[in-house]
């Protein structure tokens, strides 16, 4: 009797499993239910495509609210979900008017923006001066650990003074504020976020051509529409999908099998060598954009043997940038010469200027005039975990060009990032390797926080010229002017080596055939504006 | 059931479940040692030169690390009884929360590998028990060693390229695909009953295709052990003197395997299914990896990439603590169904 009853529920349960299968199909049917508004506002433009983007990526986002986040996965939905005052155009270096009408200096200290009319917030609130002012106290009394607050610091406060003006009163002179204005630390929120604490990143919203739908950090990230938009940005696509991958592989394998069509952020240097040679079989191109990621060799010189400059310049004249860029990144780093990466402003190959082609027979010439004993032996350090894969091979590459030279002893070290970054600033360590994504395309990302005797690597460098120049950089609104000293300033760094740069990372996407809009978006803003990309159903 | 029977159960079980009090607590107290042996304090190490001291120090005072180990230990056993295992450090998520999210994948794939190794193993085992030492059993056994031997990891990747890349039959990873997860509401964050639930039958065939590949890896690691424990004990049980009856009896040899030898050989076997509860969980951590399946086990590896203690630390409890109840559960069902355990 219980041997019938188990073969019939043993049959039942069958029967349903092909009923089950058999009202499935191969086909997937596109989500038609994105909850995405499509054009009922007659300011906002018909999407070309009604698919929604499916974009894969290995990055984590932590918090979509600009007061809680400081690292450019959560920054990029951001500028997606928020609108600022002033935004970097596509393709530009310069601030130019996002929710803004005009923005301008005051005074050395003062810098006034008066907002464009007819701004809405996703909620159908109104966007006004008093959402600014609202948004830049919140974010300096929440003052969260991630610390994008830290980035408006001269503000020392902001005052609506009508419906539609915002004045922001500087402690000090600051000729960077209107890109601090572009960053998504300065993102324009609505009155109901909370004065001093957190909005919950599913219920996250604003004024920017997208409004989250759907947030799960883990799995998946849903964007649709915002009805209300109404600024310049076209909108090519009808919402997003944000796709997590916890590895490499896996977003390589999802892009060939087309369950995404970007996969941006990460491939590993092999897949993308892969993908470029037989990725058109498979319906998958990559696509290539210049990018402002940069990576750097910092020699302590506060004490020997790089308290010597003569060693730090022998260096600089051995090491060959264009054989680690091919041999190890298979290309997709483009080497660099100098602290201010291509694309920006005030970025001069002054390495290249300072010291040409790597010659050993040349290094070893700056040593013997400055009486320096070889081989000079020193401690370099890298850590594995922090920008790709390839670091390693890098250094092994940077050892064998130093050692084959004759001239240095190099004893490789390596360090997990956790401990890494609790002790490079210490002064422990011969040599180390860093990376820098910069908060917006200023040069002066890259001279500041590196070349001012209060820097932030505390390795001992300091040039009362150098502090000179950062000073006009960050001060003199003349962008001439800013744009001069930083190129003095480049030159001083090819001279002295303090520092050496390697390489700036290209963009990099992978996309299925028909996705269109990638290339346009990969400029050195580094900010994906996914509203650019548009697809079609294959 | 007479009353002797019926007490020594009683007794059995009784015995059994306050047994499982000091059995938890001296899981509970190694996993809370061996996340404080490791130098340096969470905070520190997950955070550090990301944040000032100043903060750092806030974060740890805030985490309690500041405390002596005796305070921070009584606060993590309390925390257990109260279901308080604390937030993570690195993006402030309560830990309980990770399991009501991702733990109806982790179900959803531990359950399935169980079904597939049942469905393999126990057949097998039957098979390679009946055919002692002919070729049919080696070639079995040669089987069951390499499923077993096999890293989970190996399989995943050969079923990626051979099934997913080669042969384009099968997606290989996620629980389904990036459209269809958008458009399942999420109500028991289990994706196929919630894909049931919404009525879509579509999503529900794209969620069993992507089922299919990492739960035959991990299935077929638990397979093998399945179809050795089978066959061991349908040997033994077929040299019993009660099946040797059976034959001079005259029952027919099929009915002599099923109905005697392989029923009764069944009965050690759901001791060892309990064992393989860890065996199952600890795959599925590599499973889930392989396959990009967002489970638990995908979210322990995210915040030791993280270096979250105080995530790694709480999944680390939850999931002690569901294999020791798990074996406690199978001593019961033991003790119910074979009644030499309880004497």
């Amino acid at each position: 009797m219980r041997t019938r009853r188990f073969r019939a529920a043993a049959a039942l349960a069958a029967a349903g499993a092909l009923v089950l299968a058999a009202c499935g199909g191969d086909d997937e049917e596109p989500a038609d239910a994105n909850g995405a508004a499509n054009g009922d506002d007659a300011d906002v433009e018909e999407p070309t495509s009604e698919l929604p983007i499916v974009l894969g990526t290995t990055d984590t986002v932590t918090n979509v609210d600009p007061a809680g986040a400081y690292d450019k996965p959560s920054w990029n939905i951001a500028y997606n979900v928020y609108q600022r005052l002033l935004a970097v155009p596509l393709g530009e270096t310069d601030p130019q008017p996002d929710a803004a009408e005009s923005c301008d200096w005051v005074d050395d200290t003062t810098y006034s923006c008066t907002l464009k009319s007819g701004l809405l917030f996703s909620d159908g609130s109104e966007l006004t001066a008093e959402n600014v002012v609202h948004s830049i106290e919140r974010q300096k009394a929440i003052e969260h650990e991630s610390g994008g607050w830290e980035l408006l610091a001269t503000i020392e406060s902001v005052e609506a003074t009508d419906e539609s003006t915002v004045v922001f009163n500087l402690s000090t002179a600051d000729a960077t504020l209107p890109y601090i204005l572009t960053t998504a630390a300065a993102s324009i929120v609505p009155m109901s976020y909370p004065a001093d604490a957190l909005q919950p990143n599913d219920q996250a919203f604003g004024s920017g051509p997208y409004t989250i739908e759907s947030f799960d950090v883990t799995q998946q990230i849903q964007l649709g529409i915002n009805a209300n938009y109404s600024g310049d940005r076209p909108l090519n696509n009808s919402g997003v999908l944000l796709q997590f991958y916890q590895q490499e592989s896996a977003l390589k394998q999802a892009i060939e099998e087309g369950e995404v069509m970007i996969a941006y952020r990460s491939l590993s240097v092999t897949d993308i060598a892969d993908l470029e040679e037989n990725g058109a079989d498979r319906g998958v191109n990559v696509v290539v954009g210049e990018g402002t990621e940069i990576n750097y060799m910092v020699l302590q010189v506060s004490r020997e043997p790089f308290d010597e400059p003569a060693v730090r310049q022998a260096i600089a004249q051995i090491i060959d940038r264009d054989a680690i860029a091919e041999s190890v990144y298979r290309g997709t780093v483009t080497p660099l010469y100098g602290p201010v990466p291509e694309g920006v402003a005030g970025h001069v190959p002054s390495f290249q200027e300072q010291y040409g082609e790597p010659d050993v027979a040349a290094a070893e010439q700056i040593l013997a005039d400055a009486g320096v004993e070889t081989p000079v032996s020193f401690d370099l350090w890298w850590m594995p975990d922090r920008y790709g894969a390839e670091i390693g091979d890098m250094y092994g590459e940077i050892e064998r060009q130093l050692e084959d030279s004759g001239l240095f002893d190099v004893t490789l070290e390596q360090l997990s990032w956790g401990q890494y970054s609790t002790v490079f600033s210490d002064g422990s360590m011969d040599a180390f390797d860093l990376g820098w994504f910069p908060d917006f395309p200023d040069a002066s990302n890259y001279i500041v926080p590196f070349f001012h005797t209060e820097n932030f690597l505390n390795y001992g460098y300091s040039n009362d010229e150098m502090d000179q120049l950062i000073e006009v950089i960050r001060t003199d609104t003349d962008q001439d002017a800013r744009v001069a000293a930083i190129e003095d300033a480049t030159r001083i760094v090819a001279e002295e080596a303090p520092i050496i740069q390697l390489w700036q990372r290209d963009q990099i996407a992978a996309v299925r055939d028909g996705v269109t809009g990638v290339e346009e978006t990969l400029d050195p803003s580094f900010i994906f504006y996914y509203n650019m990309v548009s697809g079609v159903e294959e | 059931m007479s009353t002797r029977t019926a007490g020594s159960l009683r007794t059995y079980l009784i015995t059994r479940v306050v047994l499982f009090v000091p059995q938890v607590l001296v899981i509970l107290t190694i996993v809370f040692v061996l996340m404080r042996v490791a130098p340096g304090d969470p905070v520190t190490v997950a955070l550090g030169g990301q944040r000032s001291p100043e903060q750092l120090a806030q974060l740890r005072a805030a985490a309690g690390y500041d405390r002596s180990i005796f305070v921070q230990y009584w606060e993590y056993i309390s925390g257990i009884v109260r279901f308080d295992l604390g937030t993570t450090i690195v993006d402030s998520r309560p830990v309980t929360q990770i399991f009501k999210v991702n733990g109806g994948a982790t179900l959803t794939l531990t359950s399935s590998a169980l079904v597939i190794a049942l469905l393999i193993g126990v057949p097998l085992g039957l098979i390679a028990g009946r055919v002692r030492d002919t070729g049919l059993d080696a070639g079995l056994r040669v089987f069951g060693i390499l499923t077993y031997a096999a890293p989970v990891f190996f399989l995943g990747l050969i079923f990626q390229l051979v099934f997913a890349r080669n042969l384009g039959w099968l997606p290989s990873s996620s629980q389904a695909s990036p459209l269809v997860l958008a458009r399942v509401p999420s109500e028991t964050n289990i994706f196929l009953v919630d894909a049931l639930l919404a009525g879509d039958s579509a999503a529900f065939w794209n969620g069993v295709q992507h089922l299919i590949l990492p739960a035959l890896t991990l299935g077929l690691l638990l397979s093998g052990v399945f179809m050795r424990i089978v066959r061991i004990n349908l040997i033994q049980t077929l040299r019993s003197d009660y099946v040797e009856a059976a034959r001079a009896r005259g029952v027919s040899e099929g009915n002599v395997v099923i109905r005697h030898a392989f029923r009764n050989a069944l009965v050690p076997f759901v001791t060892i299914l309990g064992l393989q509860v860890a065996l199952l969980l600890g795959g599925a951590i590599l499973t889930e990896q392989t396959f990009n399946w967002n489970g638990i086990g995908s979210q322990l590896v995210r915040y030791l990439d993280s270096r979250d203690y105080v995530a790694v630390q709480g999944i680390i409890t939850l999931v002690a603590l569901a294999v020791v109840t798990a074996s406690l559960l199978i001593d019961i069902i033991n003790a119910i169904i074979d009644p030499r355990v309880r004497y």
